[in-house]
């Protein structure tokens, strides 16, 4: 879990920067990456409801809880990155 | 402690997805207008020529709520092309860099899986999903209200963005067809782009039959971003209900607007991925006018034919308008002309 965390926080800071620059107009090809990124997020997120549903333990169930709600928040971002007007 | 691992997790991506929203909002953070590579782009030869660049809009980054303005495709200078190297390079780290903690994400599912239930279960149980949807309508309750009470403008797209993910779970969860109901409201006849994109995004991944006949009416509207939403919206569509909702992101094709055009392109050429998609995008390419839609529609193709497309995306282009053909030349040579 802790290699989940350092790499989580990595990420951010790292998507921190990539959005800092959404405003400026995607390439064809990036917007095509973006949609294949959120494409695994949509995957993650499902599998995460799945164990939600599944889980035994409520420690548990609140984590695929907060992973989900993470997980769309991400979506949301990347859906409004999509779209530089 | 595994719960309050996964608090900081939480907490760490939240923050660094509201960093990045700030930092890509208007503001002391970005001051500047970064370059469009296509649209209002001097072309080659009318650098050549010495063709002064493109005007800067006046208005800047300014919009309803300090979102940007409404109106896509707004001419803008070009960077160089150091500028954009570096841009584009940030933008691929950060989804890389994304795409790891998915990886790791998944991972860590896994093992929780593993250690909490064998089910194997695709679909919750009758008395798991009452209880879905019972937790997805008290979560949604007072967001709803909020929507309800918000004044126009920026308080209601405010409330459109909050509601965003709840309402998403309660249409996941089998929610009432009226919630439907407020997102039209929103997208129609909200003040704002961001309050009308918001409500057509919150659908997005959802696949009901009644949100597919929302998107496909959303696909009509007659604001650009909702249509534009609504398209890519329809290209997410799973089941029984897929090949009408295909059908409306093929006619998005057709759409007045060049980023609706480019959007929908994008979305059969990634989403959809259906190579059999491949010859209403071209034929749409040898009318295309827009070079922005234009290398969207090369760069799709070259998805769905990797074999040949490059090829068919030169030949659909050969009647098109010089700017066009350097913007497809521009997709051909770059890194989609040589993936699959």
């Amino acid at each position: 879990m802790k290699g989940f965390i350092k790499r989580a926080a990595a990420t951010a800071l790292v998507g921190a920067l990539a959005t800092g620059v959404a405003l400026a107009d995607l390439t064809a090809m990036e917007k095509v990456q973006i949609l294949e990124v959120k494409a695994k997020v949509q995957e993650v997120k499902m599998e995460a409801a799945r164990l939600k549903d599944a889980a035994k333990s409520q420690e548990a169930k609140d984590l695929a809880q907060q992973v989900v709600q993470t997980l769309d928040d991400i979506h949301a971002i990347l859906e409004d990155i999509l779209r530089n007007d | 402690m595994r719960a309050r691992e996964a608090g900081l997790l939480a907490a760490g991506l939240v923050v660094g997805a509201f960093l990045g929203w700030t930092s890509s909002r208007p503001g002391e953070g970005d001051p500047v207008r970064r370059p469009d590579r296509t649209e209002g782009r001097p072309t080659p030869s009318a650098v050549r020529r010495g063709a002064p660049s493109a005007p800067v809009p006046p208005s800047g980054l300014d919009g309803p709520e300090g979102l940007p303005p409404e109106e896509p495709g707004v001419p803008r200078p070009a960077g160089s092309p150091g500028e954009a190297a570096l841009r584009g390079l940030k933008v691929k780290a950060g989804l890389l860099g994304l795409e790891a903690s998915l990886l790791a994400a998944r991972g860590e599912i896994a093992a929780l899986d593993a250690g909490e239930s064998k089910a194997p279960a695709s679909s919750p149980s009758p008395g798991k999903a009452a209880e879905n949807l019972a937790e997805a309508e008290r979560l949604a309750a007072p967001l709803l209200d909020g929507w309800r009470q918000a004044a126009p403008g920026a308080e209601r797209a405010s409330a459109m963005r909050a509601l965003l993910g709840p309402v998403r779970r309660l249409l996941e969860a089998g929610g009432a067809a009226e919630n439907l109901a407020v997102l039209e409201e929103s997208a129609e006849r909200g003040a704002s782009a961001a309050e009308r994109r918001w409500a057509v995004i919150a659908t997005h991944t959802v696949s009901r039959s009644d949100v597919v006949d929302f998107l496909l009416a959303r696909a009509a509207s007659p604001h650009p971003e909702v249509r534009f939403y609504a398209v890519e919206g329809l290209a997410w569509v799973r089941g029984d209900d897929r090949p009408r909702a295909v059908e409306g992101v093929v006619r998005g094709l057709e759409d007045a607007d060049p980023t609706v055009r480019e959007i929908a392109a994008i979305s059969l050429g990634t989403l959809v991925a259906d190579p059999a998609n491949a010859e209403a995008i071209l034929a749409r390419l040898s009318r295309e006018d827009s070079p922005r839609a234009a290398q969207g529609m090369a760069v799709a193709v070259l998805r769905l034919d990797s074999t040949r497309g490059r090829d068919r995306v030169a030949a659909a282009a050969e009647g098109c308008p010089s700017e066009v053909r350097e913007a497809v030349t521009e997709a051909l040579s770059g890194p989609a002309a040589g993936k699959r």
